[in-house]
């Protein structure tokens, strides 16, 4: 069975919302090589609607020497949206109904990791129905007091820390998996 | 000038909460209190212990102030306090007699801080107080914020910190403890 691992840039006050806009003062090396380790431990993308259409407008036309873009842009997609009916980005495939049941097949097929970018509304739907495996949450020295939060009211979670380890710039890197005691 | 230093126990998704009992603080139907209990680690204590050692004084909201004073004010020997000046900030309270050595702070209560923070002496400590803490940090209060973070989220309950306020931060301090708490101290950037 693959795992799916969500992966996040999260302020200290919890938001997930448009990373462009505060993460880039933060960057790292160290946090290129998680990024580019966590992208080659992985061969399928599971995305909602805003978060795709911001990747789709941004990847295609991008390259990099190790490969990062390509592989971007090689891998398949799975889209989660009720509105979109037709994806331009190369390799991408909708999912309109029967979320969960259509990620837990996913997860049912051989393969790499399955990773989920952003997208705080899928995400809430992937952890109520217990469907994530991993987290990889950066945490960056920063509080917004606005915007979209990794975990909106009402779900819960009981974790289990993997790792932790800070960067330079102040960002720390934080591990869990589900505690499924 | 003295540092305010703030310490508070956080979950993932920001709640401080109740953290150390059911019945510790209820408000809003909270059902989750005692989250903490389960991953408590002798590490923490020792934190504590380093936050202490340049401190003098505690600075705390009505509730956290009452909660504190209940438990030792009958039982002097077992107060981590003793010794501590104490300031309670409320409009409600008509005096601050419920536990020893604390001063009531009304009125203008931002002007008032402003002024211990003026004032000769050690580090003043804040926990819990979620109303006053929003109130410091929007203003600019708060010069170190140390978080015990659990690996929790509870879907609901009082948060650290407010919305409406953006604010850089350093990263002064980040160390894993066995049980899945992290500590993280954060000063303004």
């Amino acid at each position: 069975m693959r795992k799916l691992v969500v992966t996040e840039f999260v302020t200290l006050d919890g938001v997930v919302a448009e990373p462009q806009e505060w993460s880039f003062p933060y960057w790292a090396e160290e946090i290129g090589k998680f990024k580019y380790d966590e992208h080659f431990a992985s061969d399928a993308l599971l995305l909602g609607r805003v978060t795709y259409e911001g990747f789709a407008a941004a990847w295609p036309t991008r390259t990099d020497e190790q490969g990062f873009a390509e592989r971007m842009n090689s891998l398949p997609k799975y889209v989660v949206s009720t509105t979109l009916n037709k994806l331009e980005w190369n390799n991408s495939h909708l999912i309109k109904e029967n979320v969960p049941e259509e990620v837990a097949k996913l997860k049912q097929q051989a393969g790499m990791d399955i990773v989920v970018h952003g997208c705080p509304t899928l995400l809430q739907t992937l952890m109520q129905h217990d469907l994530v495996d991993e987290y990889h949450l950066l945490i960056y020295p920063i509080i917004l007091g606005k915007g979209k939060r990794l975990f909106t009211d009402g779900t819960s979670a009981s974790l289990r820390l993997t790792e932790s380890k800070s960067f330079s710039s102040g960002v720390t890197l934080l591990r869990y998996e589900p505690d499924r005691k | 000038m003295r540092k305010i230093i703030v310490h508070e126990f956080i979950t993932l998704d920001g709640v401080i909460q109740a953290p150390g009992s059911p019945t510790e603080d209820t408000d809003g139907g909270f059902t989750h209190g005692g989250w903490t209990l389960p991953y408590w680690h002798d590490d923490i204590g020792a934190h504590f212990g380093q936050i202490f050692a340049d401190a003098d004084t505690l600075l705390l909201g009505r509730k956290t102030w009452q909660l504190h004073g209940e438990a030792f004010e009958p039982n002097p020997e077992g107060d981590p306090f003793s010794g501590f000046k104490k300031y309670v900030v409320s409009n409600t309270l008509k005096s601050a007699d419920g536990w020893r050595d604390s001063t009531l702070i009304s009125g203008n209560a931002i002007e008032e801080i402003r002024k211990l923070k003026s004032q000769p002496g050690k580090n003043i400590i804040m926990d819990g107080s979620s109303v006053l803490i929003h109130a410091l940090i929007e203003n600019d209060l708060v010069d170190e914020i140390c978080l015990h973070v659990y690996p929790l989220a509870l879907g609901a309950g009082k948060r650290l910190f407010p919305d409406g306020k953006r604010a850089n931060l350093k990263l002064v301090e980040s160390v894993a403890l066995p049980t899945g708490v992290v500590y993280q101290r954060y000063q303004p950037a």
